[in-house]
């Protein structure tokens, strides 16, 4: 399954939940996630099944103004 | 005569004892932005949002870390966003990473400029407060725009001085000014600030506080320049609390002109 994660894609098995490709990605904490620009909050990360295509993106804190 | 002391500003129930909103980008070395917001000593600082990967070298510098050391609340801001849809995914996002209800709203209508999009700022605010965000809106200084946000629920708002990063200084006094007078909630001037006597102007009109980032950030010595707006602010507003006299056309001489001497000889 064809998954865009920041906007590099990247291939796993299908079906896939949420928090097992973020097992498999583990991305630096915290982080927030949104899957087609949509936000998941951390609750969901268990129940939301990823669909082909699907672009997560991962962001994390940075210095702003 | 008794002199008022200056106790903060109250946003959204929460005091404050500082006037002064800190940005942190920009600076030269995480240590130096450290070292000036610990003369500082800002009610917030601001921090943002991106894709992990995109900023490895600030990801990797220790900011969150940093943050967490600091224990000073962190204003997560919206920067960069276009739409109000975007303005919301971003500021879900930045609760769950920050956990504060607290959000910058920036919402950008003109790249140029990065002029605040005022068409849709206001619905935009709606829809944050109506998720229980304590929003502090960036906005131009236009009155109607202000009152409106009022309106729909921001305890605070935040108009430009001049556009960000340009260190200009109120581009205009009079409706800035205006302002000040016509809204009641507290306000607090983001953005265009250059100089600390920048500050001090606006806070001599009566703003409860400022926010700024590059005019420390770029400056040769950015801790300095730190104090020096720490410093700026509380002068213009103790200047507030005592009240300026009121200017003159003519002169009017300081030192009494009875018993001048020599007065009759000349």
């Amino acid at each position: 399954m064809k998954i865009f994660v920041n906007h590099q894609q990247q291939e796993f098995a299908s079906p896939m939940h949420l928090d097992a490709v973020l097992d498999l990605l583990q991305p630096k904490n915290p982080f927030a996630i949104s899957i087609n620009c949509q936000f998941v909050a951390k609750v969901h990360y268990g129940s939301t099944i990823l669909q082909e295509n699907d672009r997560i993106e991962i962001i994390s804190p940075v210095t702003g103004g | 005569m008794q002199i008022k002391n200056d106790s903060g500003f109250t946003l959204y129930g929460q005091q404050f004892s500082s006037r002064l909103l800190l940005g942190t980008s920009r600076y030269p070395s995480p240590q130096i932005l450290e070292d000036a917001i610990h003369i500082a000593k800002p009610a917030m600082v601001t921090a943002s949002l991106r894709r992990q990967g995109a900023n490895p070298s600030e990801i990797s510098s220790g900011f969150w870390d940093l943050l967490k050391k600091l224990n000073i609340p962190v204003l997560p801001n919206t920067a960069g966003c276009h739409r109000p849809d975007e303005v919301i995914q971003i500021a879900h996002m930045a609760r769950e990473v920050f956990e504060t209800d607290w959000i910058k709203l920036e919402l950008i209508g003109d790249d140029y400029t990065l002029q605040p999009d005022t068409l849709n700022l206001v619905e935009t605010a709606k829809l944050l407060i109506k998720d229980n965000f304590k929003v502090l809106p960036y906005c131009t200084e236009d009155l109607v725009v202000c009152q409106r946000l009022v309106d729909v629920g921001c305890q605070a708002i935040m108009p430009w001085a001049a556009p960000i990063g340009t260190g200009k200084g109120p581009s205009n006094p009079y409706a800035l000014q205006l302002l000040r007078e016509r809204i009641t909630v507290p306000m607090i001037v983001d953005a265009g600030l250059g100089l600390p006597s920048h500050a001090s102007q606006v806070m001599e009109w009566g703003y409860d506080g400022v926010l700024l980032n590059t005019a420390v950030a770029l400056a040769q010595n950015p801790v300095q320049m730190a104090q020096a707006f720490s410093l700026a602010v509380n002068a213009g507003r103790y200047a507030f609390l005592a009240g300026a006299m009121p200017a003159n056309h003519v002169a009017q001489s300081s030192t009494p002109t009875l018993g001048t001497p020599f007065w009759h000889q000349s």
